[in-house]
């Protein structure tokens, strides 16, 4: 009987793992060009005509020593597979990006040490083609001892050598020398070595973990605490320096024989110059400022506009037509007609109107991610943040806030500092997240016509602001900590590789889409439901006492001091709770105008004035988040406390700044 | 001198890594070792954090934590 296959892929963050396994397993892992966009391990299924292997993507890291939590669960994970047991071939497969091939191999030669086959896939050697370098993939495999795979993980190339070897290794137990790298270094280091080797082997009698690699591991400062008596004088630091040392030596001489630089070449690299630009120590904040309000200017601006005019005919006109014209030819009931065209599609309808701007805001977000920009920003961002305790690595949690919130908050992860951690997650909600979007196009399309942009663009700026003051608020109730360091790399620009884009586009906006036509349909339904029956169940026709209007004029007073006290908006704030696109949704149904925005404007315009439109929006903007992000919020902060807290405070800053926002304008407007 | 002190474009040696061990153990894992050759890119906008490459690659640090590490010029 053969062997179940599996394969870990391990690399530094950024190395390509996370592209490799999708294009292996057909996955839909987040990518992206920076450094941690990998927070958890997944797992997938690499189908062959020979076979199939299990794979798992563990998070990226710079060395079997975790700082950051995500990676303590990689590096538990690769320690399970070195126990592994006899009927399962447990490989790793080390992706290293050969245009950063120094710091990679740090990890390759600390692989190569747990005892397990590894196996080199030589990631991006194309990218390095162009740079005019060339890595002797031969002389590396020589020199670690190791087999090493050319591949180019986003354009699918070197995956049939890289089956055959892993097949090939499954099959027989490959020799492997697994104290190649090791056996150079210094020999002080191995005398050492094999001192802690002795004390592990009497003390640790299970020896299912290579006797020799805990002793490396505690040379490299892993100290176990049993050991701390027997190994008297052992000093951590000196030697986990020396070791660093060492290795880095040693691969400095490998990386001399197998890298070689085209002598003719006289390029200058496109990073540099674009760096030059985009970094500049004057010109890189205006270019930051102008980069962002370019992506919102074409997202909400005239273009995003222009598309979502297309879709709205199809929701206004298309639809309702053909759905009255089907209901009336099977002679359905007056209340079915009117459960389809003023709930489902009022509801979904409602909703799906606003996806072209958000597709085109997606689009932008994933650019900015793959083209490497993002990390510039968190480089060009440090200073500002870190006055507010924050540093340049919370940065790309907070962008991302501007998609959804879920992401976001787990993308705080890579950040190694628990409180800025937590302080990131906190106010993460702030960002405006997309699924808030289509409440502020509804409302400054009625009331603020002429300047939507600007109310719009006003709205998230508010957002940043209620976050910021919410961290100097945090700041000074907390006391003074030492800031925890920033350290990152900064990856070269990389041209986005379309196919990925497209795929990862089409996720998110297939999310939306998924939303809009399942939950977004049956909260439509119920609301319609509700809003359509009185307490003995009776259809009542619009305008009437029904089960929402008797629900929703008791906590309708809640939000009167801030100028919306209908109950319809009161239900649909409610329903907010649950998602925010159920917001508009519900708003469309409960003034039933099937995904007519005029008549829904006019109609609105009716019950609201456009101080209280504002306020709505900014209450909008500030409160409660989802349902979706509490439960992540809890599960990455893992205390009901800080979720609590979080979800207290948001309700409270909201009503707050919508109660300040009406009552200046009321006395602004008086005299 | 430090690695804060040095000017864009100038090369160094670090000598001596005088920072807490999380820290430091960080950056020695990222190439940043006794002996190794770093380069100052630049720096950023409001002058912070600096912009290094170290064994063929940009590595973001804080002054805070450079100025903790002493370099050679060579």
């Amino acid at each position: 009987m053969s062997k179940k296959i599996r394969i870990a892929l391990a690399g530094n963050p950024n190395s390509g793992r996370s592209s490799l396994f999708n294009e292996l397993t057909g996955g839909k892992q987040e990518v992206g060009n920076w450094a941690g966009v990998s927070v958890e391990i997944s797992k997938g299924f690499w189908e062959k005509a020979g076979g199939q292997c299990e794979i798992l993507d563990l998070p990226g890291i710079y060395s079997l020593f975790p700082h950051l939590p995500e990676q303590i669960d990689a590096i538990e994970c690769l320690k399970s597979l070195a126990v592994g047991d006899e009927n399962e071939a447990n490989i790793i497969v080390n992706v290293v990006d050969a245009t950063n091939l120094e710091r990679s191999l740090y990890l390759t030669t600390q692989l190569l040490e747990i005892g397990l086959p590894v196996i080199v896939a030589l990631n991006m050697s194309d990218e390095l083609q162009k740079k005019d370098y060339r890595v002797d993939e031969d002389a590396l495999s020589a020199l670690l001892g190791l087999p090493c795979i050319k591949i180019a993980a986003n354009k699918r190339r070197g995956f049939e050598a890289l089956w055959q070897k892993v097949c090939e290794m499954a099959q027989a137990s490959p020799l492997i020398d697994h104290n190649r790298i090791f056996a150079q270094f210094d020999p002080d280091i191995l005398q050492e070595a094999e001192r802690i080797e002795q004390v592990v082997s009497e003390r640790d009698s299970s020896g299912r973990l290579r006797p020799r690699w805990v002793a490396q591991q505690v040379l490299e400062g892993h100290w176990h605490e049993r050991l701390e008596q027997v190994l008297p004088g052992h000093d951590t630091e000196l030697w986990e320096e020396r070791v660093s040392r060492e290795r880095y030596r040693v691969i400095n001489g490998i990386v001399s024989q197998v890298l070689t630089r085209d002598p003719l070449a006289r390029r200058r690299d496109v990073t540099q110059k674009l760096d030059a630009l985009l970094c500049h120590r004057v010109l890189a904040l205006p270019f930051f400022f102008l980069i962002m309000a370019a992506v919102f200017a074409v997202s909400f601006g005239p273009p995003g506009r222009f598309l979502m005019a297309k879709v709205q005919a199809i929701f206004t006109v298309w639809l309702p037509g053909l759905a009255s014209a089907a209901l009336s030819a099977l002679s359905a009931p007056d209340w079915l007609d009117s459960l389809v065209i003023d709930g489902v599609l009022a509801g979904a309808g409602g909703l799906l109107v606003f996806l072209p701007q958000l597709a085109v805001l997606f689009f932008f977000l994933v650019l900015l991610e793959d083209s490497g920009y993002i990390a510039r920003a968190a480089f060009i961002t440090d200073r500002f943040l870190s006055r507010f305790g924050l540093g340049g690595r919370s940065f790309i949690p907070l962008l991302l806030g501007f998609g959804c919130s879920v992401p976001a908050i787990m993308a705080a992860r890579s950040l190694d500092n628990r409180r800025e951690r937590l302080l990131t997650m906190f106010v993460t909600p702030f960002m405006s997240c997309s699924a808030r979007l289509p409440v502020y196009g509804l409302l400054t399309m009625a009331f603020f016509a002429s300047r939507q942009g600007l109310v719009v663009l006003g709205l998230y700026v508010a957002g940043i602001l209620a976050a910021l003051l919410t961290l100097m608020i945090a700041n000074k109730l907390a006391k003074k900590q030492p800031r925890a360091p920033f350290i990152m790399e900064m990856p070269p620009y990389r041209l986005p590789v379309w196919h990925c884009v497209w795929k990862r586009l089409w996720i998110r906006v297939w999310d939306f889409i998924y939303k809009a036509g399942t939950f977004i349909v049956l909260a439509s339904i119920i609301v319609w439901l509700l809003s359509h029956f009185d307490w003995s169940l009776r259809f009542v026709a619009a305008g009437g006492e029904n089960i929402l209007s008797v629900l929703g004029r008791h906590i309708a007073p809640l939000f009167a001091p801030l100028g919306f006290g209908e109950w319809q908006t009161s239900v649909a704030l409610f329903t907010g709770l649950f998602s925010k696109e159920a917001v508009v949704a519900t708003i469309s149904v409960l003034y039933a105008e099937a995904g007519n925005m005029e008549m829904l404007a006019e109609v609105l315009q009716s019950v609201l004035t456009p101080l209280s439109a504002l306020s709505f929006l900014v209450f909008v903007l500030l409160y409660t988040p989802c349902v979706a992000t509490v439960a992540t919020l809890y599960r990455e902060s893992k205390s009901l406390l800080f979720t609590l807290s979080s979800v207290i405070y948001q309700f409270i800053f909201a009503w707050v700044a919508a109660f300040a926002v009406y009552r200046i304008g009321l006395l602004l407007s008086a005299t | 001198m430090s690695l804060n002190d040095l000017k864009p474009g100038q090369k160094a040696v670090i000598s001596e890594m005088l920072l807490g061990q999380n820290v430091k153990k960080k950056l020695m894992e990222m190439g940043l070792t006794c002996g190794a050759e770093v380069s100052l890119k630049q720096r950023a906008p409001l002058g912070d954090p600096l912009w290094v490459e170290v064994r063929g690659y940009g590595l973001i640090l804080r002054r805070e934590e450079a100025q903790k590490i002493s370099v050679v010029l060579s």
